[in-house]
């Protein structure tokens, strides 16, 4: 591609594709998680455009290898994923670099400082030293682009992958950043068989190893600056930061009206540190202060290399904690304080008392149903839950940890207690990405298990990308089948008594019993929702309504209402007419009708 | 804002919860603001939410060239709040100012889980008129419901709230924030929206 692009608003989800394509991508692979889950779909609607290949992956695993098999073949390949992900991903990226990758290896991860989307806020920056790959970290939008076409020539450079963290409040910001396109020949793809670097045993390992550590020393002569400095450098006091705290220390540093007493020096390749840079800032230094989010990565590797070698106080996490984003007010609290300046603002630090809004199913949810019914199934009994949109109230299940946690967890609670009444739940993505070991593994052990799939037919929390079950590829039914699953019930997700028949009828038999639960996303429509839609209208009659509330209270769906004299209506504007509802009325109160006939004894229904 | 290098730069949130819309009227006004002269960066929060969990976009909008500034609004500096829902305006006024100019939607949404314990939350609506600010009640749904069918169209006349307040912020800067160019970039989205 050549053509000249204008300055374009984008988020960093836009800025990782559109860098990846200007940088000649050949092959990319993703598992879907945020805060990185769009750029995929922005890559996937331009594929032909730009001609590269994607592979949407099962799991993080696939991926890296994936992806190290193209660029093995010399294409330019891009892998993303979430930051747990890459805990799934950590055993082929521990060998990725000494198997000398000829074409560039980009693997993109969205951190998550402050859990904004997902169930915890772990730290990765760890696997960089343990993977030894260098690690970019941008801090703005327009660096995002930048990070991600360097890393893919410092990949090639070295012949080892690159990593590069995006911050999740990097990768839904958005800003003008400017394209800048780069003319690529196409390249001739090619496997040369290379044993010396690709069977990785004994004496070889021991030398790979040591050849891989040198390459990486490497890194620090080439050019390219991977840092920036700002404010005063004869300032005694030094500020060292990365990734996304980089902006947000120096709106405050310019706010409080210190650049005259500050240096600020903002790395963006955080492993391996590059020391000879940071000793130049650090000359004349009384005090240096790490201001960085998470664990303390950068101060870590800062101590670790300069040991010895500056005179100056190091502090950081001993100032600021190791939870959470690092905000502007802990930044601006503790810099009024030791500068004894004030702050500029005028806050009125108002008490408000506002209960978390946690997100709930949609309205037409298959997973309302389904857990209505695994209610009335087996009562306070135990729900293993997983990763996802059936995650979404965050209070259905027993537990919300991560991908197979479901399937997992409960089979090692029901080894130990095969009398307990217990269900694990997880939906078809999650089983797709290692459910499916776990479930057969339950199988070999002889675990006395009910496992429910929620089959939806597409990864729906992360932005409806493509699952297994999406197209008729995959017979989830006779995969059951092949791991030795012998019971397998199959069930409508929007009649819930089928569910909980299910699941009653399977607590009275021996070994792994499988519940397929199907019913589509409400966000993705099929052609039967459609005409439902159309052809549906409901209603509920109050005077056979006994006001048990069950439908209002116990499956809770918003298309559900309370009106001013406390009757329940079903708001139209909200009501997707799957029908769960109906089910659930014990005095049959609600009704399907023609959707152009007044109700019976309603004025506005 | 006392310094001078950052004094223009004016902070703005668009909340409200999931389905409503924020996501989309996010996108529509950042470009507004691009077309009509100005900077701006944003940053949408929209949780691990599907629907119905808490939205919010955060503008950090200026006339000249913007500094750099952190993805979040400092506490103290939030200079304009416009809220689809009265709890999800409440949410964030730990970072308002005492002239701090809110929009607020008359009607609250219920919370939709565990709906058996709402009754021991206070209204929205008497915390927000309780305290030392101005609140502008707009019931934007009924308006959208009345003026173009649809509730759902509550976003656009909350827009016309953003280009309100955005004029007032900066009525001592031109060019102006021009209605007639934000209902088009509003209503080619909703097209193409359609169109897909």
């Amino acid at each position: 591609m050549t053509d000249t692009h204008p300055t374009l608003f984008a988020d960093g989800n836009d800025a990782i594709a559109w860098a990846a394509q200007d940088a000649g991508v050949d092959y990319v692979a993703h598992y879907p998680g945020s805060p990185v889950n769009r750029v995929i779909n922005v890559l996937d609607a331009e594929k032909n455009q730009y001609n590269y290949l994607i592979n949407h992956a099962l799991n993080e695993h696939i991926a890296a290898l994936s992806c190290m098999g193209a660029s093995l073949c010399g294409a330019r390949s891009l892998v993303v994923m979430k930051h747990v992900g890459l805990n799934i991903a950590a055993d082929p990226l521990n060998y990725s670099a000494v198997c000398k990758i000829k074409g560039g290896m980009v693997i993109v991860v969205g951190t998550d400082p402050g859990a904004r989307t997902s169930t915890g806020e772990e730290d990765v920056h760890w696997y960089a030293p343990q993977f030894n790959l260098p690690l970019l970290e941008p801090a703005t939008v327009q660096g995002v682009y930048k990070c991600v076409k360097q890393a893919f020539s410092i990949s090639e450079q070295l012949q080892l992958p690159v990593l590069v963290f995006v911050a999740g409040r990097i990768a839904y910001q958005s800003s003008l950043i400017t394209r800048q396109p780069e003319t690529h020949k196409k390249r001739p793809f090619v496997f040369k068989k290379d044993p010396e670097n690709l069977i990785n045993v004994g004496a070889k390992a021991v030398r790979n190893h040591r050849d891989h550590l040198l390459r990486l020393q490497t890194l620090h002569q080439q050019s390219q600056q991977l840092f920036s400095t700002h404010f005063n450098p004869q300032a005694r006091i030094g500020i060292v930061t990365r990734g996304a705290s980089y902006s947000v220390c120096y709106e405050v540093i310019e706010s409080l009206g210190l650049s005259a007493q500050l240096h600020l020096l903002n790395i963006e390749l955080s492993y391996p540190l590059n020391l000879a840079d940071f000793m130049q800032f650090a000359q004349h230094k009384n005090k240096i202060i790490i201001a960085e989010d998470q664990d303390g990565f950068l101060e870590t590797m800062i101590k670790r290399e300069a040991f010895g070698k500056v005179s100056c106080e190091i502090q950081g996490k001993d100032i600021f904690p190791a939870w959470g984003e690092l905000s502007s007010s802990l930044l601006s609290d503790y810099f009024s304080k030791i500068f004894n300046v004030t702050q500029p603002h005028n806050a009125l630090s108002l008490k408000i008392d506002c209960p978390e809004r946690a997100g709930s199913f949609c309205e037409g949810c298959p997973h309302r149903s389904s857990f209505y019914g695994i209610d009335a199934a087996i009562g306070d009994g135990i729900i293993g839950g997983d990763i996802g949109c059936s995650s979404l109230p965050p209070h259905r299940t027993d537990w919300l940890l991560c991908m197979n946690a479901g399937i997992g967890i409960s089979q090692g609670i029901a080894h130990l207690l095969p009398d307990q009444a217990l269900v694990s739940t997880g939906g078809e993505g999650s089983f797709f990405h290692g459910g499916l070991i776990s479930l057969q593994s339950a199988v070999e052990n002889n675990i006395n298990l009910t496992h429910i799939i929620f089959d939806n037919r597409s990864v729906a929390m992360t932005g409806h990308q493509d699952s297994p079950t999406s197209s008729d590829k995959t017979d989830l039914g006779k995969l059951l089948e092949g791991i030795g699953v012998q019971t397998i019930f199959k069930v409508n997700a929007f009649i819930s008594s089928e569910l909980t028949e299910a699941i009653q009828t399977a607590a009275k038999i021996k070994g792994v019993k499988a519940i397929w639960v199907q019913g589509d996303c409400a966000l993705q429509p099929n052609t039967e929702a459609l005409r439902r839609f159309k052809e549906r209208r409901l209603f509920i009659h109050n005077d056979l309504c006994a006001g048990c509330t069950l439908c209002y209270e116990k499956l809770q769906c918003p298309a559900i209402i309370k009106a001013v004299d406390k009757t329940l209506q079903i708001d139209l504007t909200r009501c997707r007419r799957c029908t769960a509802c109906l089910d659930v009325c014990p005095n049959n109160a609600i009704e399907v009708i023609d959707p152009y006939v007044e109700p019976p004894n309603s004025e506005d229904r | 804002m006392s310094n001078p290098r950052i004094a223009k730069t004016v902070n703005l949130i668009i909340a409200g919860i999931g389905g409503q819309g924020i996501n989309s009227l996010a996108k529509v006004l950042a470009e507004f603001i691009i077309s009509s002269g100005y900077h701006c960066q944003f940053t949408i929060h929209k949780g691990g939410a599907q629907s119905l969990g808490s939205v919010y976009a955060e503008f950090r909008i200026s006339k000249d060239t913007l500094s750099v500034l952190g993805q979040g609004i400092p506490t103290g500096q939030l200079d304009s709040l416009i809220a689809l829902e009265p709890w999800e305006a409440l949410r964030h006024l730990p970072l308002a100012h005492s002239n701090t100019s809110l929009w607020v939607e008359t009607k609250a949404m219920p919370f939709f889980i565990e709906r058996s314990k709402q009754q021991a939350i206070e209204s929205p609506q008497q915390q927000l008129n309780a305290l030392p600010l101005t609140v502008h009640w707009k019931a934007y749904q009924e308006i959208a419901q009345q003026q173009s069918g649809t509730p759902k169209m509550a976003n656009y006349y909350a827009g016309l709230d953003c280009l309100t307040s955005l004029s007032c912020a900066f009525v001592e800067t031109s060019p102006p924030f021009e209605r007639a160019v934000f209902d088009t970039l509003f209503f080619s989205l909703i097209k193409k929206a359609k169109r897909t």
